[in-house]
């Protein structure tokens, strides 16, 4: 074969070798995009640099695999449109589920992830508790629903992770009080769409829990027959919609941030 | 974390057939090759990206790739795994050209410990009977020379930076794995 030649090099070198050097990876960033058109212009070149992968690749087998956090797929997948494809499907009620159900992956977030997570709610807490506006009128444990677990504790929380893995919204849940409390804290930029609060328990289905507030910390009341599927298995997940919620109540927009749901034992 | 993620790639063929038809644009196709592989890329790109969230980005991308040019792949010029393997190291190399101030540098005598070689690390049987021949050739050369170049492939290293981590001078550094190259070359022919 004849022998390429790379100008900026002092001593020539022959394909193979120069094959070599760039699958072992030690040629800088304009001469790996000069042997990139070499490959593509020179087919005994290209195969020279073949031979080196399906030597060198043996290498790569001494490298531990490393588990890849979840939302990796759903930005890859997000990215290509796949998640889109599958909701603009013919048949449209089977596919949006399953596109509900692959959010049962979030929930196994890692456990580093959910660590940080509880640090930064505990410290969140004290700073945006709601306070709860008191009923002057009736007896006050008259009104209160029955908690879904009376002797346990009753109030929940919930750091939706963005895609870069940094925290996008908080939530904090009393199903005591069936109230929900929404911070964001780094809002997803787009000024056509709202964020729509989805809460997805086991069975893989999306409820909404209504529309938030980009800007501001935001509480409303979780409907009635939801409060008793807030649990540690459920997750939350926040979607860009039009204004005024999902037509139809099923999610149409891009997930922007989702997150497991943990108990909060307070102190009395 | 999901026991789905890190399945171990049981069947040799199972990632070409997966690569196959993703290029015929099956979606279950490539989560699945996704699932099947990423745990292994991952590792690959984070020998090469230290950083975590760069090495995140740089998985993303291999697969946006993928997907994208699964179609360029040809079974009968190299097996899924060293096509999947080459594009991750690929990309992880360029993602440390572009960003080369922010990597860290750790002298070469320290760099081999990095590198896990336990039992479990055989795990890719396709990768290892490979392996042996270059194990073989690669115990040709000066064990110094061994080391140059089982650095450069784990940690991605241009000559320059090769040189300064190893103490030597770059011409130095060129000729010895030069030459380690034409050796090998000549080794794993016969």
């Amino acid at each position: 074969m004849n022998t390429p030649y790379l100008p900026e090099d002092q001593e020539p070198r022959d394909g193979d070798v120069l094959a070599g050097e760039y699958v072992l990876g030690v040629l800088d960033a304009s001469d790996r995009r000069r042997v990139e058109q070499l490959i593509e212009s020179e087919p005994a070149f290209a195969a020279e640099v073949g031979f080196w992968e399906s030597r060198l690749v043996s290498l790569a087998a001494e490298i531990a695999p490393v588990p890849v956090p979840d939302y990796v797929w759903a930005r890859i997948s997000s990215d290509l449109g796949l998640a889109q494809a599958a909701r603009r499907g013919p048949v449209s009620e089977p596919e949006s589920e399953s596109f509900w159900q692959k959010l049962g992956f979030w929930r196994l977030l890692t456990a580093g992830g959910f660590a940080t997570a509880a640090v930064f709610l505990f410290a969140l807490l004290n700073v945006i508790r709601v306070p709860q506006p008191a009923d002057p009128v009736a007896p006050p444990v008259a009104t209160v629903p029955e908690p879904v677990t009376p002797s346990g504790p009753t109030e929940m929380a919930s750091t939706l992770t963005q895609d870069d893995g940094q925290p996008g919204y908080v939530a904090t849940m009393d199903a005591a009080t069936g109230r929900i409390t929404v911070t964001p804290l780094q809002p997803a930029a787009d000024d056509d769409l709202v964020p729509e609060l989805w809460l997805i328990p086991t069975d893989g289905i999306a409820r909404s829990l209504g529309v938030f507030d980009e800007t501001v910390s935001q509480s409303a009341r979780i409907p009635e027959e939801y409060v008793e599927l807030l649990s540690i298995d459920a997750i939350l997940a926040m979607t860009l919609e039009p204004p005024g919620g999902a037509p139809g109540g099923k999610a149409t927009g891009p997930v922007v941030a989702k997150g497991g749901i943990q108990l909060l034992a307070m102190a009395p | 974390m999901s026991a789905t993620l890190e399945a171990p790639v049981t069947d040799q063929d199972e990632p070409g057939r997966l690569l196959l038809a993703t290029a015929e644009g099956d979606t279950a196709a490539f989560e699945q090759l996704y699932r099947a592989t990423s745990p292994r890329l991952f590792g690959v790109c984070l020998r090469i990206v230290s950083q975590r969230s760069e090495a995140e980005d740089v998985l993303q991308e291999v697969f946006t790739n993928v997907w994208r040019k699964a179609k360029q792949f040809d079974p009968d010029r190299a097996s899924a795994i060293t096509w999947l393997t080459m594009m991750a190291r690929n990309k992880a190399i360029d993602h440390l050209r572009a960003n080369r101030s922010s990597r860290m540098s750790v002298a070469i005598e320290n760099a081999e410990e990095l590198v896990e070689t336990g039992p479990n690390a055989q795990a890719a049987t396709e990768m290892a009977l490979e392996n042996r021949r270059l194990d073989v050739c690669l115990g040709e050369l000066e064990a110094p020379r061994r080391q140059l170049i089982r650095t450069a492939f784990f940690e991605g290293n241009t000559y320059e930076e090769l040189a300064q981590r190893s103490g030597t001078p770059l011409g130095t550094v060129k000729s010895w794995i030069r030459r380690s190259l034409v050796k090998l070359k000549a080794c794993l022919e016969r």
